[in-house]
């Protein structure tokens, strides 16, 4: 028995290897995106209108890279850079249907949303809700 | 030696230098969220009826022996079933040994199950126990600590908590990224030698009635947990045809529904976690052992989402398959199994992940030795483990399992 612990002990350090990675840089503002899909799937069960979603997302935003060395990180804790996220998965299942596919509404709902994502057009994310 | 630490120290810092793990996971993310989900399919699939119903019953019932009885241990662990946003606290405060990239960054999440068992009857009467410990957390950073706290830590305290289960009483406890729950049913069965196998029992997580019944001719099959008429009487179901002999092949098809929320763990933090639906709906296609060498097989998940479709063919060693209820307990034996494929992913932005067509291997090794048989498989994209965990990617898992029969 002892021989067989010793060698699952042995083998599950082997099949470990995958640990901790860094985050890629568009991490934060990819979260953003998955975060309107799944509160839009959430509240509304639809699969197919989150991923709709999503892919307008994609298509009218661009990500800002983030690097969590940054000495601007000293001003914006890194953690900090998904509270976009965190503020739309928040959201009450009213306001995630009455925005409908008005990102923009979804992206005001906190500042850290404009650290993370711009949009494509250039003009500026609204700083709260319209 | 000296060349080896040389060459170690070259690489300079890594994240087994972070500290003792315990990381704080980030809320708002699709990976927090993944987290919870798949600790609670780890509690589901590895439940304790579940762990009855595929080791302890069927052999029972198979066994021509006037009284007759059947007992069972299997350890599962999964590396990487998601991964998780974190924050490094040391990568901030401590960044002479601890790599700054890593204030943010993103942890595995491992889970092990542990299931013990046994069922016996006298002619035509007999009882059954059987539990599970379930639980979860994110990798600890230094691979060796990793290695030890799956390998041995947990499998000797999971041993404990199987056998007090009753005592101690179902429980649940999630925290963040992890969880901890343990599981039990007991009851009795009741066997005719026409019909078939009925047991019932008590299931102790649930809180609720177990009922199960097993055809003795064509291998039907069906299960239920019934909870609190305000609680939803249906707590979970399971039904259909296990390894039908139809000579040529050994032929499976089942259907399977099995609840994500409610039912074990009290957690208001993970109930509310959904990422996925509140159902787990698929079906199931095996056609085994043709020519005593091949097997094909396919699963489709019809909820959450349809989700997954998949093909896998696999070769195995002559007596790799035992008809249903049968073990091979009464001859050394051993005997091997490879299985390859692809598993085509869909994408599925609510839960953070884009589609995409992964690599899936299987081995298994089968055994037989002094009246015990047993299994040991490793996993790799397997779409078992995808089914379970959709959002996944290079998720591995190994497995092992002994039972016996008297």
């Amino acid at each position: 028995m002892s021989r067989l612990l010793a060698l699952a002990a042995v083998f599950a350090t082997g099949v470990s290897c995958i640990n901790v990675q860094p985050i890629p840089p568009d991490h934060p503002c990819r979260e953003a995106g998955f975060a309107i899909a799944g509160r839009v799937e959430e509240c509304t069960g639809d699969i197919g209108l989150a991923d709709k979603r999503f892919e307008q997302f994609e298509r009218d935003y661009v990500c800002i890279a983030v690097d969590v060395t940054d000495e601007q990180s000293d001003i914006v804790p890194p953690e900090d850079l998904y509270d976009c996220a965190f503020a739309i998965r928040e959201l009450p299942c009213e306001l995630t249907e009455a925005y409908g596919n008005e990102l923009d509404r979804f992206l005001a709902l906190s500042n850290a949303c404009s650290w993370v994502v711009a949009r494509k057009d250039g003009h500026a994310l609204p700083t709260e809700p319209p | 030696m000296i060349a080896l630490l040389l060459v170690g120290s070259a690489f300079g810092q890594s994240a087994e230098d972070c500290g003792d793990g315990g990381f704080p996971p980030i809320a708002g993310t699709s990976g927090l969220t993944n987290a919870k989900s798949a600790l609670r399919v780890n509690q589901k699939t590895y439940s304790a009826s579940a762990f009855a119903e595929k080791h302890l019953f069927a052999e029972t019932a198979a066994n021509e022996n006037e009284n007759a009885g059947s007992f069972a241990y299997e350890l599962n662990s999964t590396y990487n079933a998601a991964a998780v946003p974190v924050f490094i606290n040391d990568a901030v405060h401590s960044p002479q040994r601890c790599p700054e990239d890593l204030r943010v960054a993103l942890s595995p999440l491992d889970l092990q199950s542990i299931n013990m068992g046994f069922a016996f009857r006298s002619k035509n009467i007999g009882a059954f126990y059987s539990a599970s410990v379930t639980y979860g957390a994110l990798a600890h950073p230094h691979n060796y600590v990793r290695g030890l706290l799956w390998g041995l830590a947990m499998p000797m305290f999971g041993a404990y908590a199987l056998t007090t289960a009753p005592v101690l009483g179902g429980t649940g406890q999630t925290e963040g990224g992890s969880a901890f729950v343990m599981d039990w049913i007991g009851g009795i069965l009741v066997q005719d030698e026409t019909v078939g196998q009925f047991s019932a029992g008590y299931a102790g997580a649930s809180r609720g009635f177990y009922l199960h019944a097993l055809d003795n001719n064509a291998g039907l099959f069906g299960s239920a947990v019934l909870g609190r008429p305000d609680d939803g009487i249906l707590k979970s179901a399971r039904g259909g045809l296990d390894k039908f002999d139809a000579q040529a092949a050994l032929l499976s098809l089942f259907y399977r529904d099995l609840p994500f929320a409610g039912g074990l763990a009290q957690d208001e933090d993970l109930q509310s976690a959904k990422a996925v639906a509140d159902r787990f709906r698929s079906g199931h296609a095996n056609i085994d052992n043709i020519g005593s060498a091949v097997d094909l097989r396919a699963a489709y998940a019809f909820e959450p989402t349809p989700l997954l479709n998949q093909a896998t063919v696999g070769l195995h060693t002559a007596n790799f398959h035992q008809p249903r209820g049968e073990t091979a307990l009464d001859e050394e034996a051993v005997d091997t199994g490879v299985e390859v494929g692809m598993v085509e992913m869909p994408d599925l932005y609510s839960a953070g992940v884009q589609g995409d067509t992964l690599f899936s291997a299987r081995g298994e090794v089968r055994f037989a030795f002094d009246g015990f048989a047993g299994k040991a498989r490793l996993l790799y994209n397997d779409p078992e483990q995808l089914v379970m965990f959709p959002y996944a990617r290079n998720v591995l898992s190994y497995g092992f399992s002994l039972e016996g029969a008297f």
